[in-house]
C-alpha cells in the first residue's frame, strides 16, 4: 500500500510540477526514473490516478500520438488541448479549430497574428504557408478570410458564420473598436 | 457631526464674488449619496433655468462620495457638476477626473466643493483641512496646467493634491478640462473656472475617513472584490492564451504576458501570466501602454500609473526622448482617448519614420502633452473628426481668411510631423483665428461654419445627436442598449456598465447568462453585431447600466471598472457580484442598505439629471428634442436589413419602441420622455416635481 501511494504521489507531483512550468506530461515520461512505470501499466495507472481522492485535479487527454496528462488546478482545459495541439503537429487541426471555436462561442473572427503567438509560436511566413495548404485541404472547406478595411487578414469557419457576419466582425474588432475605445 | 461615517460630513462652500467661505452638513444631501447626486441637486436647487455655462450665476461642483478615501477599491474619482458650455442648451453635465484629489478632498474633511460667483481677479482656492483661502494667481494666469500644478504645490504642504486648469480653461474656451495629477482630466468644465478666474485648487488633508463597519468585515469584502476584479474595463480574459486561463480576446485590456514589459523601468519589470488567484500581480495584468499605442510602446513603458485606492494602475508612463524635439518633457503619462484623440487631429496620416508604429506614438505623445498642459479637452475625440470634415469638405477653405488658412503648416500635416500639433493647440487655446473655433464643440462648429447633412449623417463623423456630442459605446455595443444609453446624457455618454460587460472577452453564452441574472433574462443582450427586435430586458439593461454609473459617479467609484458583474474565475463560472457597492455603503455609511435600494438612490439621481434637462431645454418633449439620433444609424450598410447578423444599423420604429420601453422603466411618461410628477414623488423629489409643473414643464 505504502508503495502505491508513494508512486501516486510521484506521479501526481510530477504532472503538478510539469504543469506549472506549461508543459504537459506524457504517458512515456513515466516510464522513466524515478517513477518508472512499465510501458503497458501507463494507462491503467494514470486511470486509476485521476479517480483517487486528492488527484481529481490530474485530467488526461488522448493525443494521436500519446496520451497527455495535466494538473486543471495549474492550467485550464482549454489550454491544455492547445498544447496538445502543439505536441501532436497535427497543424491544420490546431488552426483550424480555433477558428471555429473563435466562430461558434464568442462569436468573432480570428486574427491570424494569435498564431505567431504562445503556445502556437509560427513565424510569420510559415504561418501563411500553413494557411495556404489548409484553406485548399479536404475537410477544411469551411475555414475562410476575412478581411478588415486597413488589409489585415482574419479567418473564420462558415460552419458558424456568414461572410457579412464574419467581415463586420473583422472590421469591429480591427478598426472601429480602436476608434472608440 | 462626529458620528458621521463614510461621508466628512461637510461640505465647502466657497463665494467667489466676496471671498467668503461656509461650511454646510452634507447629510441634507445624504439621499443624493454624493458626487454627482449632490452636484445636480445644488444644480437645481440654485442655478435658476437659462442660466449660461460662463454666467457667474453658474456654480461648479467638485464631488467626493461616501466611498471616496475609505480604501474601497476604485475609489478615486472626482466629480465634477456644472453648465456645459458645448452643449446648445448648456445643459447640466459631468466631467470626471481620476487621480487622488477627492481622496485628499476627503482626507481634508470636506464632501464637495461648491465654487459660486466670480472673483475680480485670478485667485487659487488653498486648503488645508479647514484652513481656506484664496490666494492670488495673477503670476499663474497664462501658464499651463504642469507648471501652475508644481506653482500651488510648492506652496502646499507635502502630500497635497491639484487641480487646474491651463490657457484653454482660462480663454473660456467651450472645450476644455481640469486635471490632477498631471493627466487625469475631466473634459468640458475648465472654461467655467477661467469664467469665475480661479485658476487652481490645492488640497491637503490629514484627518481619517471613518467607516461604520469593524475592519474586519471590511476587509472581508475586500476580499471577495480583489478575487472579482478583472483588468482594466473588468476585462476578465487575457489578450492571448494563457495557461490559466479558458478564454481569450485579442482586444482584451488584460495584456499581461511572459515576455511583455514595461521595458523602460530599471530593470524592466516582466508583467507575466498574472494567473488571477494571485493578488500580488493585479497591477501588472494591465500594460495600457501597448493596448494605446502598440507593441512599439514598451520599450518606453517605465510603468503604470493610476488613481487612489486602484489597483489596476490603467494610466502608463512613457519616457520618449524624442519629445524633447517638441520642446516638451521626454515624460508622458496618460490613458485611452487622452492619447488617442490628439492622433485623430493627424487627419492625414503619421510619420513612417522610426519603428513600426513609431510615428502614431509620437503624435499621440506630443497631442498628449499639449492637451493636458494648455487644458484643451476633445469632446470624446470629436474635435479631430470636426476638423478632418471641414477640412475634407472644403468647407475650411471658405470660412478662414485666405492669410489664416495659409499660415496653417500643411505640409507638416501631411507629412505627418506632430510638430503640426504643436501649432493646432496653441491655436485652440488661445481661441487664434477662425480655426479655433473647433474648440467651441460640434454643436457651434457646425451651426457658425454650416455643416452639411453628410456631417451628421455619415457614420464616419461618429455624430450621436444634433446637440453636438458623439457616439460612446452606443449602437455597436448592446444595440438599443447603448443606444439608449447615448441618447440621454447632454454629452457623450461615459456609461461602461454595458460596454465592459460585451468587452469583457467572454463567450456570448456566458455573457447572456450572467447579464440574465442581473436583469432578468438573457434576451438583455444579443451577440456582437447580430441583434434582435427591442424587448422589455433591453430596457431593463440600459436603466440598470445607467443607474449604475450615475452611483458609480456619486460613490464615488471608477466606472471603468464597476460594477463588478463578471469575474476571470472559472470556478466561480466566471460570476462577479454586482451587491459589492451597496456592502461597501452600507459598512462605511453604517446604514444597511440592499442593492435595491442603492439602485433606487441612482434611479433618483439620473432622474434628476433628466428633470435638469427638461428645465434647462425649456421642453417636456425628449423624445423628439433630446433623444432623437443622427440618421447614419438607420442607414449604415444601405445592402443590410436590420436584425441581420453583420449590421449594427438600427430600425426606426424599434428604436422608437426602445425609447417607449425605456422611458417606461423610468417611469417617465412614455409619449415625451419626461419624469411625471407621480415617479418624482415616488423618488422622493417632490420639490423637482412642484417647481415643473409652476413651470408647465410637466407632461400631461
Ligand atoms: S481603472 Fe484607471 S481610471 Fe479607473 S480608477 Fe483605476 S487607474 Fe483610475
Amino acid at each position: 500500500m505504502g508503495d502505491h501511494k508513494d508512486i501516486n504521489l510521484l506521479i501526481g507531483e510530477a504532472i503538478r510540477l510539469n504543469t506549472i512550468n506549461i508543459k504537459l506530461t506524457k504517458a512515456e515520461d513515466l516510464t522513466m526514473e524515478p517513477i518508472s512505470l512499465k510501458a503497458d501499466e501507463v494507462t491503467n495507472k494514470l486511470e486509476e490516478l485521476t479517480k483517487i481522492e486528492g488527484y481529481e485535479d490530474i485530467k488526461l487527454l488522448k493525443g494521436k500520438k500519446t496520451l497527455y496528462c495535466y494538473s486543471e488546478k495549474h492550467m485550464t482545459g482549454s489550454y491544455a488541448k492547445l498544447l496538445v495541439g502543439v505536441e501532436d503537429g497535427d497543424l491544420f487541426a490546431l488552426i483550424a479549430d480555433t477558428i471555429r471555436n473563435d466562430s461558434k462561442i464568442y462569436p468573432r473572427t480570428t486574427d491570424i497574428k494569435l498564431f505567431t503567438k504562445s503556445p502556437y509560436n509560427f513565424k510569420e511566413k510559415e504561418l501563411m504557408d500553413i494557411l495556404g495548404q489548409l484553406m485548399k485541404s479536404e475537410g477544411y472547406e469551411d475555414i475562410k478570410e476575412s478581411r478588415a478595411s486597413n488589409n489585415a487578414l482574419y479567418l473564420y469557419s462558415e460552419l458558424h458564420l456568414s461572410k457579412a457576419y464574419a467581415d463586420s466582425l473583422t472590421e469591429w474588432i480591427e478598426v472601429t473598436s480602436l476608434e472608440c475605445p | 457631526m462626529s458620528n458621521i461615517t463614510g461621508w466628512a460630513g461637510k461640505i465647502l462652500r466657497v463665494n467667489l464674488t466676496d471671498g467668503t467661505f461656509k461650511a454646510e452638513d452634507t447629510l441634507k444631501y445624504k439621499d443624493f449619496v454624493g458626487g454627482m447626486g449632490i452636484g445636480y441637486k445644488v444644480m437645481w436647487d440654485e442655478v435658476p433655468a437659462g442660466t449660461k455655462a460662463f454666467d457667474p450665476e453658474n456654480k461648479i461642483i467638485f464631488g467626493a462620495g461616501p466611498l471616496t478615501g475609505t480604501g474601497a477599491v476604485c475609489a478615486g474619482r472626482t466629480n465634477i457638476t456644472s453648465l456645459l458650455a458645448s452643449n446648445p442648451y448648456n445643459a447640466v453635465s459631468d466631467s470626471h477626473m481620476g487621480g487622488h484629489f477627492s481622496a485628499e478632498m476627503k482626507y481634508a474633511g470636506w464632501d464637495a466643493i461648491i465654487i459660486e460667483g466670480k472673483s475680480p481677479k485670478p485667485v487659487w482656492l488653498k486648503i488645508e483641512n479647514d484652513k481656506v483661502s484664496l490666494e492670488d494667481a495673477r503670476y499663474l494666469w497664462g501658464k499651463g496646467i504642469f507648471l501652475t500644478t508644481a506653482f500651488v504645490a510648492g506652496k502646499m504642504p507635502k502630500g497635497a493634491q491639484v487641480a487646474a486648469i491651463g490657457q484653454a480653461g482660462e480663454n473660456m474656451v467651450n472645450l476644455s478640462v481640469i486635471m490632477n495629477n498631471g493627466s487625469h482630466s475631466a473634459g468640458g468644465h475648465g472654461g467655467v473656472m477661467g469664467s469665475k478666474n480661479i485658476k487652481a485648487i490645492g488640497i491637503r488633508g490629514t484627518l481619517p475617513v471613518h467607516i461604520a463597519a469593524d475592519r474586519r468585515d471590511w476587509l472581508e469584502v475586500d476580499k471577495e472584490m480583489m478575487a472579482v476584479i478583472g483588468a482594466n474595463n473588468n476585462h476578465v480574459v487575457p489578450s492571448t492564451p494563457q495557461p490559466w486561463a479558458e478564454y481569450n480576446a485579442a482586444r482584451s485590456r488584460w495584456t499581461a504576458t511572459d515576455g511583455l514589459t514595461w521595458g523602460a523601468a530599471n530593470p524592466p519589470v516582466n508583467t507575466g501570466t498574472c494567473d488571477p488567484h494571485d493578488l500580488n500581480s493585479v497591477g501588472l495584468r494591465t500594460q495600457k501602454a501597448v493596448f494605446d499605442h502598440g507593441a512599439v510602446a514598451e520599450q518606453y513603458t517605465v510603468r503604470m500609473g493610476g488613481c487612489h485606492a486602484c489597483p489596476i494602475r490603467c494610466h502608463s508612463t512613457l519616457h520618449i526622448p524624442k519629445l524633447e524635439k517638441y520642446g516638451l518633457s521626454p515624460n508622458v503619462s496618460n490613458t485611452c482617448v487622452g492619447y488617442s484623440s490628439p492622433g485623430g487631429i493627424m487627419i492625414q496620416g503619421h510619420s513612417k519614420e522610426g519603428e513600426e508604429g513609431e510615428g502614431t506614438m509620437m503624435s499621440k505623445a506630443v497631442g498628449a502633452q499639449l492637451a493636458d498642459d494648455y487644458g484643451v479637452w476633445c469632446n470624446y475625440s470629436q474635435i479631430g473628426r470636426d476638423f478632418k470634415y471641414a477640412h475634407e469638405s472644403g468647407i475650411l477653405k471658405k470660412v478662414l481668411p485666405q492669410e489664416e488658412y495659409d499660415s496653417i503648416p500643411w505640409d507638416l500635416l501631411e507629412k505627418g510631423d506632430p510638430e503640426f500639433l504643436v501649432d493646432f493647440y496653441r491655436r485652440i487655446t488661445f481661441k487664434e483665428g477662425e480655426l479655433s473655433r473647433l474648440g467651441e464643440g460640434a454643436y457651434w462648429v457646425a451651426k457658425a461654419w454650416n455643416f452639411g447633412d453628410d456631417y451628421w449623417n455619415s457614420s464616419s463623423y461618429n455624430m450621436w445627436s444634433k446637440l453636438g456630442f458623439p457616439k460612446h459605446h452606443s449602437n455597436e455595443t448592446a444595440a438599443q442598449v447603448g443606444s439608449l444609453i447615448n441618447s440621454m446624457f447632454n454629452r457623450d455618454a461615459q456609461c461602461h456598465t454595458h460596454v465592459n460587460l460585451t468587452g469583457s472577452g467572454l463567450p456570448i453564452e456566458i455573457q447572456k447568462a450572467v447579464i440574465g441574472e442581473v436583469i432578468g433574462s438573457p434576451d438583455a443582450l444579443d451577440a456582437p453585431n447580430s441583434y434582435t427586435p427591442m424587448n422589455e430586458y433591453k430596457a431593463k439593461f440600459a436603466k440598470w447600466s445607467i443607474i449604475r454609473n450615475c452611483l458609480h459617479d456619486s460613490l464615488t467609484l471608477c466606472n471603468w471598472m464597476w460594477p463588478m458583474t463578471v469575474s476571470p474565475l472559472k470556478e466561480r463560472n466566471y460570476r462577479g457580484n454586482t451587491s459589492l457597492e451597496s456592502q461597501y455603503f452600507s459598512m462605511a455609511t453604517g446604514i444597511p442598505t440592499t442593492e435595491a435600494e442603492l439602485d433606487l438612490m441612482g434611479e433618483r439621481i439620473f432622474t434628476l439629471h433628466r428633470a435638469l434637462t427638461v428645465k434647462q431645454m425649456g421642453t417636456v418633449d425628449m423624445r423628439n428634442e433630446h433623444d432623437p439620433i443622427c440618421e447614419w444609424v438607420y442607414t449604415i450598410n444601405p445592402d443590410m436589413q436590420p436584425f441581420t447578423p453583420g449590421t449594427q444599423k438600427m430600425d426606426r420604429e424599434d428604436m422608437q419602441l426602445a425609447f417607449t420601453m425605456f422611458y417606461k422603466e423610468m417611469g417617465w411618461d412614455e409619449k415625451t420622455g419626461a419624469p411625471t410628477k407621480a415617479t418624482l414623488i415616488r423618488l422622493g423629489l417632490r420639490d423637482v416635481a412642484a417647481e415643473l409643473e409652476k413651470l408647465g414643464l410637466l407632461p400631461n
